[in-house]
């Protein structure tokens, strides 16, 4: 029996899906940019001390991993990377969407917006 | 310098009349440097700490992700770029890394100044007869004591109301003591300074204020800004006030049988522990042994009889009728 279950991430690595990467290489067109990458990162702040923090920018930034999926680079600040190890980002969209959707293993607690987590 | 003077009748009247001073230099001090310092404390207190204009004081408390207590701080923006924390003794430590845990990256560092400088204590109505500049309430200003350059930071309630002066060498503390005692200020002690308390119902660090308690419960409510919006632990503190959902509240207690209370003993009602004390002294101003106590909700109304180790305690509100006035 084929199990139609999704597969884990790796805990290695954070994985775009081709949906989100899709919608940043949208995002990244409409803004005109031609070299790009996908900032993912965490700062301090929100309900539970963790919020994410994406950002379309030209290129990576000092001790940042480089991860490639879907023909998007993903720019990952180091000590973010310790929070963020194993996440999947993917996007909902149409009128009850969410956006960009964290699924991240390291979350130990997660507010009830859904976009601050304890790790 | 010393800290402490045996009369203990000096200090409190001093405390409560007159004009008080007590050498702090054990509390924590720690300097904010960087555009990003008060954002980042911003996102992890309750109170606002953006915004706030070069002199500001402000006092916030840092929670934890399930809304409980980490450190009361006072915050003391002196620029844009650095700012005074005054924290509780032996906390600075914790504070700073908690804060650097959380620092991904920004425009801040924190450095402990606690060991190197010295901080003194002023309290009483009578602080102005010390003949020394003495800022608004939650303001500082740079002054002059004893020949000595020194901020005095004033810190308004819910604690009892005192300035705060930082002495940034060490030092020169002894030169601004001996000043501030020639012109009158009455050395006093901790626990002068904690009857006072006791009686006016205020929260203290290591009895009411701890990990285990939220800022609603421990009387903090006064540095909780509601409209603020997200910081750690106030989608908890938002619950606990929008639903009145705590469970127990600060009371103060009056011994039946006039026996003394102890600190951290437990409190009963028809056999099943209900609460306990958090901080127990003989009153002054009442003659007679009081307390404050964690209780929970059902047995807090002003008249209740709960059963204490010592006998049988009385709950009344706070703050104690008759206690004296704060400085």
């Amino acid at each position: 029996m084929v199990s139609a279950s999704k597969p884990a991430i790796p805990a290695n690595t954070i994985y775009i899906t081709e949906k989100a990467a899709s919608k940043v290489k949208q995002y990244a067109a409409r803004d005109g940019m031609d070299k790009f990458g996908l900032k993912v990162a965490v700062k301090g702040g929100g309900c539970s001390g963790l919020e994410y923090v994406l950002d379309i920018v030209e290129g990576p930034q000092g001790d940042d991993k480089i991860i490639v999926h879907h023909e998007l680079e993903l720019y990952v600040p180091k000590k973010s990377y310790i929070f963020l190890a194993g996440t999947e980002l993917d996007f909902s969209d149409g009128l009850n969407g969410k956006g960009f959707v964290f699924t991240n293993p390291n979350a130990t607690r997660t507010c009830g917006c859904g976009d601050s987590f304890s790790a | 310098m010393p800290s402490s003077l045996d009369n203990f009748d000096a200090g409190y009247d001093a405390l409560s009349t007159g004009v008080a001073i007590l050498g702090r230099s054990h509390m924590g001090r720690v300097v904010a440097t960087g555009g990003d310092a008060l954002g980042l404390i911003n996102r992890f207190s309750t109170n606002e700490t953006v915004g706030l204009t070069d002199g500001d004081v402000v006092v916030t408390v840092l929670t934890s992700e399930i809304g409980r207590v980490l450190e009361l701080i006072t915050v003391v923006r002196r620029s844009a770029t650095e700012s005074m924390l005054l924290t509780g003794p032996d906390a600075e430590d914790s504070v700073v890394e908690w804060l650097d845990r959380y620092n991904f990256g920004e425009d801040c560092e924190f450095a402990v100044t606690t060991g190197a400088s010295a901080q003194i204590t002023i309290s009483g109505p009578k602080a102005s007869d010390l003949g020394i500049n003495l800022p608004e309430p939650d303001r500082v200003i740079s002054a002059e004591i004893g020949g000595v350059k020194v901020e005095v930071v004033a810190i308004s309630g819910p604690s009892l109301a005192s300035y705060e002066v930082l002495i940034n060498e060490k030092t020169q503390a002894s030169t601004v003591w001996d000043a501030l005692l020639a012109a009158g200020g009455v050395p006093t002690s901790e626990d002068d300074f904690d009857v006072l308390r006791v009686e006016q119902g205020l929260s203290a660090r290591s009895s009411e204020i701890s990990d285990e308690a939220n800022p609603l419960e421990a009387g903090l409510l006064p540095y909780v800004d509601f409209d603020k919006g997200c910081y750690m632990g106030q989608e908890v503190i938002a619950r606990l006030d929008t639903y009145d959902k705590l469970q127990r509240r600060l009371v103060g207690l009056v011994s039946e049988s006039g026996a003394a209370l102890a600190a951290d003993s437990s409190l009963k009602a028809n056999d099943r522990e209900v609460g306990h004390v958090t901080s127990a002294v003989i009153s002054r101003s009442l003659g007679r042994p009081i307390a404050m106590a964690y209780v929970r909700k059902a047995h807090t109304e002003p008249g209740t009889v709960l059963e204490s180790d010592n006998g049988p305690v009385e709950v009344v509100a706070l703050p104690f009728a008759a206690a004296g006035s704060p400085g």
